[in-house]
């Protein structure tokens, strides 16, 4: 996983053998406590050889039941867009690396706020067989969450499904967290044949990174090879932090 | 039971020096068990424009217009990408009011032997036919936004 990860930040920094625009960036989310670092720097490069100008920004966001994150426009209960302050605000991309300077302030109540930078590489302009205009534009967002010292995770499974077909075992999770911290969670499922009382593993399935925000639950599908006829049940071993949460399905 | 803490334990240490979204550099002190220090990195780019892209008119004044492929990559892996797609403009009847078509494209795909994914599609624009013929029309926009965690 290391070496494949290391291999893979090798081929991104080379550029693109065609013209293009866009851009790679690092970190790729940014998660802070609250007066451990007012500064973080962001890390900006080319994707090919050419100048590629970006306009960077500061939005709020969120996340659906499903984990899939939107800019919303409108500040919720829990928005850090005034706490992030980015600097430039447009950068040029000449064939090396850029940092861009992201300044946060500190949350006045209690538990994790969030906002995303927003960078715009500037627009591809084509032009449609009709003479109509087009652009596009690629858009790389990193989310920024702040938590106070005293954010706590309190993650929990709510329900576990697992159910099979002919190819797969689809196992639908419905996780909470009823803290008051964004909780970055490891998911680990095992696919089990024998009794209850002593269960053996067959099938594993690993997922990190699977962040649960406050006050929100999220579903999480996950689908193992099903060629193992004897799995009678599927595990689920959440965790977040000190925090973890257990939860077993039969298998249909 | 026990054959399933085993690696669970060992993915837990594993994850707190190696997880998503920490900057590159900080999860050296994060663990003192595993001192590497991986960049996490995602991006995307689209090819600059080689000549026209596709609009295949339909009935009714609507039109397909074929995009130039996007590519997209994340060292957190392919499932941590959420890619949506915007459409606006075209002085179409819903972008007239100020409405705009969004669709989650991917949320995980397959990497390519770069580490890179190359996507590609078309979108339906209503009505852009005939507002290409207007003076009123407005290029087409399309973002692609890209998120990793």
């Amino acid at each position: 996983m290391v070496g494949r990860t290391i291999a893979a930040a090798a081929l991104l920094v080379a550029a693109r053998g065609v013209a293009a625009r866009g851009l790679v960036v690092s970190p790729s989310a940014v998660f802070a406590r609250a007066g451990e670092t007012a500064e973080r720097t962001l890390v900006l490069r080319p994707t090919s050889a050419g100048r590629t100008r970006v306009s960077i920004g500061v939005s709020a966001f969120a996340v659906d039941e499903d984990g899939r994150p939107s800019l919303t426009g409108r500040p919720g209960p829990r928005d850090a867009s005034a706490l992030v302050a980015v600097s430039p605000g447009t950068v040029v991309l000449d064939g090396g690396p850029v940092e861009v300077t992201l300044r946060l302030g500190t949350p006045a109540g209690e538990g994790s706020v969030w906002a995303a930078v927003v960078m715009d590489v500037e627009p591809v302009e084509l032009e449609a067989s009709a003479g109509m205009p087009v652009e596009v534009v690629t858009r790389v967002v990193v989310p920024v969450v702040i938590t106070p010292a005293n954010g706590r995770e309190d993650v929990a499974i709510r329900a576990l499904e697992a159910r099979r077909d002919a190819s797969v075992v689809e196992v639908t999770a419905l996780l909470v967290n009823d803290g008051s911290a964004v909780a970055r969670a490891v998911a680990d499922v095992a696919l089990e044949e024998g009794s209850e009382e002593a269960p053996v593993e067959i099938a594993t399935r690993h997922v990190s990174g699977v962040l649960l925000f406050p006050g929100q639950s999220r579903r999480l599908v996950l689908r193992l090879d099903s060629s193992l006829p004897s799995a009678a049940a599927v595990r689920l071993l959440l965790t977040a932090g000190a925090r973890r949460a257990e939860s077993v399905a039969p298998l249909d | 039971m026990r054959r399933f803490f085993i690696p669970a334990a060992l993915a837990f240490v594993l994850a707190g020096a190696a997880s998503a979204g920490e900057p590159a550099g900080q999860r050296a002190s994060a663990s003192a068990r595993v001192s590497v220090s991986i960049p996490v990195l995602h991006g995307a780019d689209v090819p600059e424009s080689r000549g026209g892209v596709a609009l295949v008119a339909r009935r009714g004044g609507a039109a397909r217009l074929e995009l130039p492929p996007l590519r997209v990559m994340s060292t957190n892996g392919d499932a941590s990408l959420s890619i949506t797609r915007r459409v606006s403009g075209g002085a179409t009847a819903r972008a007239s009011r100020g409405g705009r078509e969004e669709e989650s494209v991917a949320r995980a795909g397959r990497a390519g032997a770069t580490g890179w994914t190359e996507l590609s599609g078309a979108v339906d624009v209503p009505a852009v036919a005939r507002a290409s013929n207007s003076n009123s029309a407005r290029p087409i926009t399309i973002v692609y936004e890209v998120w990793s965690f």
